[in-house]
């Protein structure tokens, strides 16, 4: 960035009252010794004041043209509901559902279909989902089968391993979809890679996802610190909305449900490979709420800097892989088919 | 009611809401259409558009960022759409960059504009027809349908950071066209004035 670059980014934040006052200052003293600077800033406050503002009407018929197509139009059918978008009364139920879950957990997809749609009985529909605040199953999560039987908690990345048993989720998943009256029955989902990789690619640790074709995906998380006997590690799942296309190469999901298998901070030994697994958090996924979906083609000088650095994309031209991005956290992964 | 309570009524089918909420912001949703589309015929059609998408996903909107907030993304989203498609018809090939062949609204200063420096207001306005799509947009957004940068990200699923810098180069842009037109009456720093952060003032 050349010097005066900087000076610039500061003037356009001035202009619209976002320039802390230490930066300020640190503006006023450089345009008094910057006359191209000052000149900018002279220039900058012209035009901003030369914007005509206000709101422009609408034509009088517009509201009425909207109703008229309003009434023939039905709403898109609201997604299944799945098991935690659930609002505090549902605390209790939840609790008696993931004592269920515990059980179930190495069971197949199908299984788990038919058991949401049981437990779905106690789910009241609402408007507004709590992805932010700490969900039910958190504090509520069953002690994991492991601490009886710590033998078989290797095994719980089995479950989740990807892709896989993810790939058998999908197909089963598009069945019992086909139950429920699918609007499109192409959507974008089916046309994803299998597998989403977010990885630092230098470190231990990796964050994969594989979203099934009605939107709902499954993840885990391992961070093997090596050495210290102790393996982080966060299987989740949860829904993404209806896809909405942003642009020709672009769809935005937001995260309608998040959940965690287990309560971050639990710790389970493992006698057989003397280490301590710690459920963690969903890295790369975690605080998101909007996800964007790039699709191959898309320009890259249009994707955020974050996004091209956590996949390598390349800064110019076309990318040639299926990337999401966590606008939240500005993470990114990429996309490949095993 | 608050436009989200209204909104979460509209979610669940409640037509009443939806019209009420149609009433609060359809001159929003216009002005931004046709301040973005240039012509009154495409605002209508892109206004039109975003509200029928708006009525139609609203079972699935989470009111996280607000329902102004998601409108104007669907906004934004359809008038970017009818660009792209009149670019096409054109046969241009880039997406970005194209000059729009329109004039935008407010384009005449009035006589009293015109004596309080209404001239530049015009020129603002026709420089802006030629900034990128990029670079139109977010000042659009920021200068005329004066959205903070937090909602500007929400609209355009950008983070902050890009938004800032996103909206400084469209002013520098904007800038650079007004100069070569003569219609601002600074001077062009060279890159050594702007390196060694000293040159002659202007008069």
């Amino acid at each position: 960035m050349r010097p005066c670059e900087e000076y610039e980014d500061l003037i356009s934040a001035f202009i619209d009252g976002a320039l802390p006052e230490a930066d300020r200052e640190r503006l006023m003293e450089h345009m008094a010794s910057c006359p191209a600077c000052q000149a900018y800033f002279d220039d900058q406050v012209a035009i901003h004041d030369a914007f005509v503002r206000g709101e422009a009407p609408a034509p009088e018929r517009l509201a009425s043209a909207v109703m008229a197509q309003v009434c023939s139009t039905p709403q898109r059918a609201k997604r299944k509901p799945i098991l935690l978008r659930w609002q505090s009364y549902a605390a209790l139920a939840a609790c008696c559902a993931l004592v269920v879950l515990g059980l179930w957990r190495f069971r197949n997809w199908q299984e788990e279909r038919k058991w949401e749609m049981l437990i779905e009985n106690f789910h009241q529909d609402t408007f507004v989902t709590t992805a932010d605040e700490p969900e039910p199953a958190l504090r509520c999560a069953p002690e994991p089968a492991a601490v009886s039987e710590p033998d078989e908690a290797p095994a719980a990345p089995e479950a989740y391993a990807l892709p896989a048993p993810a790939a058998g989720a999908q197909k089963d998943g598009a069945e019992t979809a086909q139950e429920e009256p699918v609007e499109e029955p192409a959507s974008l989902f089916e046309t994803l890679p299998e597998c989403f990789l977010f990885s630092s690619g230098a470190g231990a640790w990796r964050t994969e996802l594989s979203i099934a074709s009605d939107g709902s995906f499954k993840g885990e998380f391992t961070d093997a610190n090596m050495g210290s006997g102790e393996l982080l590690y966060c299987n989740f799942s949860g829904q993404f909305s209806e896809p909405e296309q942003v642009s020709e190469f672009v769809w935005s999901v937001t995260v309608e449900a998040l959940e965690l298998e287990d309560t971050p901070g639990e710790t389970t030994y493992v006698k057989a490979d003397n280490l301590n697994r710690i459920a963690s958090t969903p890295y790369g996924l975690e605080n998101a709420k909007e996800v964007l979906i790039y699709l191959p083609g898309a320009a890259a000088e249009d994707l955020p800097e974050m996004f091209r650095s956590w996949t390598h994309a390349p800064s110019e031209g076309a990318l040639d892989f299926y990337g999401l991005y966590n606008v939240e956290e500005a993470l990114g992964f990429s996309g490949y088919d095993p | 009611m608050t436009p989200d309570e209204l909104a979460r009524a509209a979610a669940k089918g409640d037509i009443d809401a939806f019209e009420t909420l149609l009433g609060l912001y359809q001159n929003k949703v216009y002005g931004l259409a046709l301040r973005m589309c240039g012509s009154e015929e495409d605002a209508w059609d892109v206004a039109q558009e975003a509200f029928l998408a708006a009525w139609r996903a609203l079972p699935g909107f989470r009111g996280e960022s607000g329902f102004s907030t998601w409108l104007y993304r669907l906004t934004a989203n359809a008038a970017i759409d009818c660009l792209r498609r009149e670019k096409k018809r054109r046969g241009e090939l880039s997406i970005e960059g194209g000059e729009l062949p329109l004039s935008l609204p407010d384009a005449g200063p009035s006589p009293q504009e015109a004596a309080e420096g209404g001239e530049l207001r015009a020129a603002v306005n026709a420089a802006l027809a030629r900034l990128t799509d990029q670079h139109r947009t977010v000042l659009i957004l920021r200068e005329l349908q004066e959205l903070s940068y937090e909602e500007i990200a929400g609209a355009l699923g950008l983070d902050l950071g890009t938004v800032k810098s996103r909206i400084s180069r469209a002013r520098k842009a904007l800038r650079k066209i007004l100069l070569e037109d003569g219609n601002l009456s600074g001077y062009l720093p060279s890159k050594d004035t702007e390196q060694s952060g000293r040159g002659a003032r202007r008069p």
